[in-house]
C-alpha cells in the first residue's frame, strides 16, 4: 500500500537535489571559467532487486513500476565558455581541451588543475592565481618565477617569454575523464579521492590576454530550475491525492451506518 | 533540499550586487585621470559531498563519480587593471604621465602609509605658495622627494627621465633643479586604493622599488600630457548588462525554490 507515496516523494527529492545543483551553476553564471555540474538521476529499483535478495515476497505488478528516481552522480561538464578579450596580459584563457596546474598544498596531493587562467604575481615575482594566490606551477612542477617590470608574453603552448627568450613553460595537461574531477572551490579541481592526477599533454590551446567566461547556459538553467519546481509542485498534488484517497478509505469505506 | 537552492542564489544576488558596485565606482571615474579600473572576481564556494565516489554497491561496483552540490559563489577579490589610459594633451608644464611603468610618489599623513609616501599615476601638478611641486588637488599633497621652483621661474621643463629645467631671468641657458623620481612594484595589483587618485603600499604588492624615469625598465615622464581612466565604458556597459541580468536570473531561483518550499510545506493540508 502506499507505494505511489514514496515514488512521488523520490520525485520529489530528486528534483529538488536538480535544482540545488542548477541554482549553483546559476550563481556561478559570472565566474571565470566556471564548467556546469550536470545531476544524473537515475530510475531506482525496487528494494528486492536493490537489495540482491532473492526470497523477498513482493507484488510482481509494482516491481515492474520500480522505485522511483534517485540522484546519484554530477559529473562535471567539459564544454567551452566564450572567450572574451581583457587585454590584461596575465590572463589566459584556454581554447579546447586542458588545464592549468595549481600547487594548493605541498605533495602530490596538493595538485590542483584549473581552467582559470587570472594570474597575478605575487610579492617574491612568482605566478599566482589572482583569486588564492596559488603558485601555477611549470612543466616540472615548480612554480614560475618573472620579471614584473619586462612586458610578458605567453604563448599559445603555455611558453612565458621575456625580452624574447622562454623563460618557463607553464603546465599544460590534459587529465583522463575530465568530468570525475572532483571540484575543491575557488574554481579548483582534483583528482577524485583515493587517487593521483593523470596527465599528458594537452591539446588546447592557451590564449593571452583572454578568460574563458562561465560555460553555464543560463537560459537552459533558468528554465530547468523552474521546470524542476513545478515537478515538485506536481509530486506534492500527486501526494495530496494518495493523502485524500486513504482518507476517504479510512473515513469513508469502513464506516458501518 | 531546496534551501540549498535559497542560499545558492542569495550568494550569486549578494556577489552580483559587489560586482555591480565596483562597475558603478569605474563608470564613475570614467574622466579621473590617472585612474585604474577594478574587475570583480567571482570564485565559485565549496561543494558539499553527497556521496563519495568509489564507493561499491550490493554487486561489487563501484560508483564512478560522487555527487558533490555546489553551495553558491563568492566575491574573491577585486583585482586593478594597470594597462595604459590614453594621453591627453594638456599643454601644461606641470601635468605629467608617466608612460610605461610607475608611480609618482607623494607625501601623505605617516599614519596613512608606510614612510608617509603613498603612489599616484596621476600627474596633474602644480606649485604651491612656497615653490614646492604639489598635486594640483584640495590636499596639495608635496611631491617626494620634494622639488622646489625658484620664484622667479619664468619657464619651467620637464623631461622624459624627469629632470626638472627652469628658466630664470638674466639667464641663457635652462637650470636643473631636481630630479622626480618614480617608483615601481612587482605586484602592482596588490597595491591598496586610498581615493584621492592614491595608491598605498601594502604586503602583497611587495616595497617600492625607485628609480629615475626613462632608465632601466621605469617609463619616461611626458610634459603636457595627462594619463586618461583606462576604463572602457563599453567593456563596463556590457558587464552591467550582464550583471543585472545574472541578478535578476538569481532572483527568479529564489522564487522557484520558494515555490518548491511552499509545495513541500503544503504536503499535509
Amino acid at each position: 500500500m502506499n507505494y505511489g507515496l514514496y515514488i512521488s516523494a523520490s520525485g520529489m527529492s530528486a528534483q529538488m537535489a536538480r535544482q540545488d545543483v542548477l541554482s549553483n551553476n546559476l550563481a556561478n553564471v559570472s565566474t571565470t571559467a566556471f564548467k556546469p555540474d550536470t545531476l544524473a538521476i537515475r530510475q531506482r529499483e525496487p528494494a528486492r532487486i536493490e537489495d540482491g535478495l532473492t526470497f523477498l515476497p513482493s507484488n510482481k505488478l509494482l516491481e515492474r513500476l520500480g522505485a522511483g528516481v534517485m540522484p546519484v552522480a554530477t559529473r562535471v561538464s567539459t564544454s567551452q565558455g566564450a572567450l572574451e578579450r581583457t587585454g590584461n596580459a596575465l590572463d589566459v584563457g584556454i581554447e579546447g581541451d586542458g588545464f592549468l596546474l595549481v600547487r594548493a598544498a605541498p605533495g602530490p596531493e596538493g595538485l590542483r588543475v584549473t581552467r582559470d587562467g587570472r594570474l597575478t604575481v605575487s610579492s617574491e615575482g612568482r605566478l599566482v592565481t589572482a583569486s588564492d594566490g596559488f603558485p601555477v606551477l611549470d612543466a616540472s612542477d615548480n612554480p614560475i618565477t618573472i620579471n614584473p617590470t619586462r612586458p610578458l608574453k605567453i604563448r599559445s603552448d603555455g611558453a612565458v617569454v621575456q625580452d624574447d627568450s622562454e623563460i618557463a613553460r607553464l603546465a599544460f595537461v590534459a587529465v583522463p575523464e575530465p568530468e570525475r574531477l572532483v571540484k575543491t572551490g575557488s574554481g579548483l579541481m582534483a583528482a577524485p579521492e583515493g587517487q593521483t592526477l593523470q596527465r599528458r599533454p594537452a591539446a588546447g590551446r592557451i590564449l593571452q590576454e583572454h578568460l574563458e567566461a562561465s560555460a553555464t547556459d543560463a537560459v537552459k538553467a533558468m528554465m530547468s530550475v523552474t521546470s524542476a519546481s513545478r515537478a515538485v509542485e506536481s509530486g506534492a498534488t500527486i501526494i495530496g491525492y494518495i493523502n485524500e484517497m486513504m482518507g476517504r478509505a479510512i473515513n469513508s469505506l469502513g464506516r458501518v451506518s | 533540499m531546496a534551501l540549498v537552492a535559497l542560499h545558492s542564489a542569495a550568494t550569486g544576488l549578494s556577489a552580483l550586487n559587489t560586482d555591480l558596485d565596483v562597475i558603478a565606482n569605474n563608470l564613475a571615474n570614467v574622466n579621473t585621470e590617472g585612474f585604474k579600473s577594478s574587475r570583480t572576481n567571482f570564485q565559485d564556494l565549496i561543494y558539499q559531498e553527497k556521496e563519495l565516489p568509489g564507493v561499491e554497491n550490493a554487486n561489487g561496483d563501484e560508483r564512478p563519480t560522487g555527487l558533490y552540490v555546489g553551495l553558491g559563489v563568492k566575491v574573491s577579490g577585486t583585482q586593478l587593471d594597470f594597462t595604459q589610459g590614453a594621453p591627453l594633451n594638456t599643454g601644461r608644464d606641470l601635468d605629467l604621465m608617466i608612460d610605461g611603468i610607475g608611480f609618482f610618489q607623494v607625501q601623505v599623513e605617516d599614519d596613512r602609509a608606510p614612510g608617509g609616501v603613498a603612489y599616484t599615476r596621476a600627474g596633474n601638478f602644480t606649485v604651491n605658495s612656497e615653490g614646492e611641486i604639489v598635486l594640483a588637488n584640495d590636499q596639495g599633497r608635496r611631491l617626494v622627494p620634494n622639488i622646489t621652483v625658484p620664484q622667479d621661474a619664468i619657464k619651467l621643463t620637464v623631461n622624459a627621465d624627469g629632470r626638472v629645467f627652469v628658466l630664470q631671468p638674466g639667464q641663457n641657458e635652462p637650470a636643473e633643479i631636481g630630479q622626480i623620481e618614480i617608483a615601481a612594484f612587482i605586484n602592482p595589483a596588490g597595491l591598496k586604493q586610498a581615493g584621492e587618485n592614491l595608491y598605498i603600499e601594502t604586503g602583497a604588492s611587495g616595497p617600492p622599488i625607485t628609480g629615475q624615469p626613462a632608465t632601466q625598465n621605469f617609463g619616461r615622464i611626458q610634459a603636457g600630457f595627462l594619463e586618461g581612466s583606462n576604463v572602457d565604458p563599453t567593456r563596463e556597459l556590457i558587464d552591467l548588462i550582464r550583471t543585472q541580468r545574472a541578478f535578476e536570473m538569481n532572483s527568479n531561483v529564489i522564487r522557484a525554490a520558494d515555490e518548491t518550499l511552499r509545495s513541500v510545506a503544503n504536503l499535509r493540508r
